[in-house]
């Protein structure tokens, strides 16, 4: 069955011909022209997939994410119309999985979106039975996808998750944004180190007991991050 | 350069008026002194005159005395301590002292006093003393001399000499103070036009001079002021059109792109002349895109916006991705400066990441094998160093390599070298190595083209090494 895929864009000439990319990719797209009507068709029709333009008239992008993220794990790509690492950053501190930059290539946006929905489909590991894993006083059981502090379970998005489960999966190994980005989000090679830090971010605002001086995910200088059981 | 020629006019200004306080009084001081020696010998010299001729008559008068006893005669003239007298008597010499007497006296005097019967007198140096003598004839081969000594005017006109040049020298000395002092005082609204005028060349457009100084000034202050306002606006405004244009332009772009995108998924079902007009679309919306991006880009730099955005970046593998990206099958050797290779990958990774602005390094690298790809043949070589100081990365092309006419002008933009005129492969956008010259600049870095005749050029991007 096509995936769904939610597209919040108020250009509707770049909505339209991004819906034509995205259909012939072989998804099914719901269009909205502004985040109001695009919270009440994700409603609606549950999309596995939300794409959302950051600059929108009435509740803007940054919004729109956090709504969404207040009820659900959803995938969400934001499209940036500016490289200024604010916007982008901004964006993905408000709940986005990933980003595009406007002129962005639908064909590049659709790759995005197959990238994420093939880790949405599958939870932090691939084979049946895995073991729980224990980080100090946080327990993240793979196959249920859940992830417990102190034995309360907190909430983290898909992608969130999986970033969890890569580095906690071998305890004090460092890995660097490269390795992540291509184990995390799939992408080979050349990527963005901002994806990862603000992930990190926001995996240790929901982590750790003081966010600003983590104890369970903890930066390694000049290579990337680890975590420490 | 600037602040040389500042020195030199500064130097050239403090050295005229110590050269006009040396000249001056070394003048004055050489006048005065020729003119106090001149008059004080002559005033020695008249009164030694006078006073050998009032003696002369005394002399005289005695020597008219029958058997006249020449000795006691000499012993009772009156001659001061500075002085000794001789008489030439009868073809004998008697002195007031044993050394007073031919061999003292100037051989032509006695010549001109006794055998010409000439009164005269004559300033000569027996050894290093100066003395002045007279002659007086007393009727036919007889004669009174006189020897003045003035050592003591010797010594005055040595302490007059020496205080007129230290005050010459004072003069100076003075006048080089004055000089430097004033001269930096009267250099100094130069020096602000220059340091402000070095402000805004380097992007602080809001530099201005203070009005408020001199009266001369105002007018220069305001004028320059004024020049700069313009220039800001005018500066402002371009930037702020290139950026605005690119931004408008984006939106369709955008839609042209996807468009362009679900045209290509169905160029089977396109006849042979669609298609190969759809081809030429696309590709030329690609370099729209590029162009536009690069102007973006490149304004924010006109704009005085573009923000440094350090993160660790391992150079090596970034460099070896992007050729991978650019199906570029070259290896990158990499030679760490620092880390000990043994101490296992982490280390040696260590030695590997500086911090960097990798978005722009992406894309300064990005252009760079773009360029070898699209103008020279592909990259032949690449390589990393990441030195203690410095880290450089050189892309190395299959090139003809870069006329020497256009290595200069090749990161201007728009430049296009003579032999990549032709536009045929209508893919550069001419903005490509100007951004990498900017990427590169705002990281403190240079790039700079190699000639590895005759295979073809290379491009390397130095950067400071900044550990993380």
């Amino acid at each position: 069955m096509a995936s769904r895929i939610l597209l919040i864009e108020d250009d509707d000439r770049i909505r339209e011909t991004t819906r034509l990319v995205l259909e012939d990719e072989g998804y099914e797209v719901d269009e909205a022209d502004s985040a109001e009507t695009g919270l009440v068709i994700f409603g609606q029709r549950s999309p596995s997939c939300v794409i959302v333009d950051l600059m929108l008239p009435g509740i803007d992008g940054f919004e729109c994410c956090r709504a969404l993220r207040r009820s659900s794990g959803v995938p969400i790509v934001v499209l940036s119309a500016r490289t200024d690492t604010t916007d982008v950053v901004a964006g993905l501190e408000a709940g986005a999985d990933d980003y595009v930059t406007k002129p962005f290539h639908a064909d590049e946006l659709a790759a995005r979106v197959k990238a994420l929905l093939r880790r949405a489909s599958s939870p932090g590991s691939q084979d049946g039975a895995t073991p729980v894993l224990s980080v100090g006083d946080l327990e993240v059981i793979p196959d249920e996808g859940t992830v417990r502090k102190a034995g309360r379970e907190v909430t983290l998005t898909k992608t969130e998750f999986r970033l969890l489960c890569e580095l906690a999966a071998h305890p004090n190994r460092v890995f660097t944004r490269e390795i992540l980005l291509e184990n995390v989000w799939g992408y080979p090679h050349v990527g963005d180190g901002k994806l990862v830090d603000t992930h990190v971010h926001r995996l240790r605002t929901k982590l750790e007991d003081d966010p600003s001086a983590p104890r369970h995910v903890v930066t390694v200088r000049g290579l990337g991050y680890k975590v420490v059981p | 350069m600037a602040t040389l020629r500042r020195r030199r006019l500064r130097f050239r200004l403090t050295a005229a008026f110590a050269l006009a306080g040396l000249v001056i009084p070394a003048t004055l001081s050489a006048f005065t002194y020729f003119w106090a020696r001149t008059y004080l010998v002559d005033q020695r010299e008249s009164s030694a005159v006078h006073q050998t001729e009032a003696n002369a008559v005394l002399v005289g008068t005695l020597l008219r005395s029958p058997r006249p006893d020449l000795t006691r005669l000499v012993s009772s003239l009156q001659t001061p301590s500075n002085a000794q007298a001789a008489v030439y008597y009868a073809g004998s010499w008697f002195g007031t002292s044993p050394t007073a007497g031919p061999d003292s006296l100037p051989a032509p005097l006695v010549q001109t006093v006794v055998n010409e019967g000439k009164g005269a007198h004559q300033r000569f140096q027996p050894g290093r003393r100066q003395e002045v003598a007279v002659g007086i004839p007393l009727g036919s081969s007889n004669a009174y001399f006189e020897i003045f000594s003035m050592a003591d005017l010797t010594s005055t006109l040595a302490t007059l000499r020496y205080s007129l040049a230290a005050g010459s020298l004072l003069g100076f000395l003075v006048s080089l103070a004055i000089g430097a002092w004033g001269t930096r005082r009267a250099l100094r609204p130069l020096r602000d036009i220059s340091s402000a005028a070095a402000s805004i060349a380097s992007g602080r457009l809001d530099a201005r001079l203070d009005a408020g100084g001199d009266q001369e000034l105002f007018a220069l202050a305001t004028g320059f002021n004024a020049m700069v306002d313009t220039l800001q606006k005018r500066i402002e405004r371009d930037a702020r059109f290139a950026s605005d244009v690119s931004h408008e332009l984006r939106s369709p772009l955008t839609t042209l792109h996807s468009a362009v995108e679900v045209m290509r998924r169905r160029r089977a079902q396109l006849d042979a002349r669609s298609g190969r007009a759809l081809d030429l679309l696309g590709d030329e919306v690609g370099r729209f895109e590029q162009l536009v991006e690069d102007l973006l880009e490149i304004s924010r730099y006109d704009a005085g916006v573009a923000a440094l955005d350090l993160e660790p970046v391992d150079v090596a593998s970034l460099t070896s991705g992007l050729l991978a990206e650019a199906r570029q099958k070259v290896d990158v050797s990499v030679t760490p400066g620092s880390g000990p290779a043994d101490a296992g990958p982490a280390a040696m990774a260590d030695g590997r990441v500086i911090m960097a602005d990798r978005r722009r390094l992406e894309q300064a690298l990005r252009n760079l094998i773009r360029n070898a790809v699209i103008h020279a043949g592909g990259v032949a070589a690449a390589s990393v160093h990441v030195g203690t100081g410095r880290t450089t990365i050189a892309i190395e092309d299959r090139g003809p390599g870069i006329p020497a006419c256009d290595r200069d002008t090749v990161f201007e933009r728009f430049a296009r070298g003579r032999a990549a005129g032709r536009r045929s492969s209508g893919q550069g956008v001419g903005l490509g190595l100007a951004l990498v010259a900017e990427h590169v600049g705002l990281q403190d870095g240079e790039v700079r083209l190699e000639d590895v005749a005759p295979t073809g050029c290379r491009f390397v991007i130095d950067l400071p090494t900044r550990r993380p």
